[in-house]
């Protein structure tokens, strides 16, 4: 804290050029979130939203996070599920992945 | 042209705070040239210098984090650079000027919704955490709709069938705004129509700030069921 002034900057981390599976994702997902809207929102709008909506995936550091986090837990439950078959089951009765 | 210049009336802290945006400046640039590639990286990276600058100069800390307060800003001074070197009228894909996401995080306490339990195919992921993730995007995503539907338009800027995409959009968010009960109907004016700045959508309504998070997320879920249509799943 300097003069009121507290700085949350220790939050950015630095960003890393993106690899293809992060900008596969990053777009899967945005289309996914914007797939509801085509039929009635203009094109450009959803092409405007779209890119700025993948850009703040790729180019922020909370972005590339939850990318990071989701990518992390699919690898992690396609090696839980080689292992253990019986994880769908538990989700079922748990809510919880 | 815009001077770096300004760096020499930048205090300790603002400098530290510039430094720590400049790995999001050349992100967003190396994201521009994958578009345009043949752009001149140099002016890209000067301009989103000289937003760092200004973003880091105008920060408050009760504003949050600052990398998801100033990336919108950095992202339009760099497509701003980037059209005036396009220079042939061609659409830069600037976008609108949103609320920072921290101001609309919908991750954590967020009711399950609908979204996730489509029957939407789920690839590339857990599908509890990647619908989860759409989810916000989709709440993201009809903020910064419903911020770029209701800013002026130039006429020529849509096809003729954008334009009567974006006339009938415009009514069905004023239709589902006015629907609402107060104060989602004010929040909706103040924050898409008037334009105010959070700041002044907290006086205006006399909300506290968790509030406004609470009433900013119904007023986009109900924003978000007009947009898709009534065949579509809501996102409650």
């Amino acid at each position: 804290m300097v003069g009121g002034f507290n700085v949350h900057h220790d939050a950015v981390q630095p960003v890393t050029a993106p690899t293809d599976a992060q900008r596969a994702l990053a777009a899967s997902l945005v289309d996914e979130a914007l797939q509801a809207y085509q039929r009635t929102v203009p094109r450009r709008a959803l092409r405007d939203v779209r890119e700025f909506m993948i850009d703040e995936l790729l180019c922020t550091s909370y972005g590339r996070a939850k990318l990071a986090r989701l990518l992390d837990s699919c690898a992690h439950d396609s090696g839980t599920q080689d292992t253990n078959p019986d994880i769908d089951a538990t989700d079922e009765t748990t809510g919880h992945t | 042209m815009r001077s770096y210049a300004v760096a020499e009336k930048v205090s300790a802290e603002e400098q530290i705070l510039c430094a720590s945006l400049l790995p999001m400046v050349e992100s967003l640039v190396e994201q521009v040239l994958l578009r345009w590639p043949s752009l001149k990286a140099d002016e890209l990276l000067n301009a989103g210098r000289f937003a760092a600058v200004a973003a880091a100069k105008e920060y408050r800390a009760e504003r949050g984090p600052v990398e998801p307060y100033a990336f919108a800003a950095l992202r339009r001074e760099i497509h701003s650079a980037a059209r005036a070197q396009l220079a042939t009228g061609e659409h830069a894909s600037v976008a609108p000027d949103p609320w920072p996401l921290a101001d609309i995080e919908v991750d954590e306490g967020m009711p399950r919704s609908a979204a996730m339990e489509t029957d939407a195919p789920v690839v590339g992921g857990p599908s509890r955490d990647r619908a989860a993730l759409v989810a916000s995007l989709e709440i993201r995503a009809v903020h910064l709709l419903a911020d770029d539907l209701l800013r002026d338009h130039q006429p020529e800027q849509d096809d003729q069938e954008d334009q009567q995409r974006l006339e009938r959009s415009i009514a069905i968010l004023r239709r589902a705004a006015r629907s609402l009960l107060e104060p989602k109907p004010a929040y909706f004016r103040v924050r898409y129509e008037e334009r105010r700045s959070t700041n002044e959508v907290i006086e205006a309504l006399v909300l506290s700030e968790p509030e406004l998070r609470r009433l900013s997320l119904r007023v986009a879920t109900e924003l978000a069921r007009a947009l898709k249509g009534p065949e579509r799943p809501s996102l409650r």
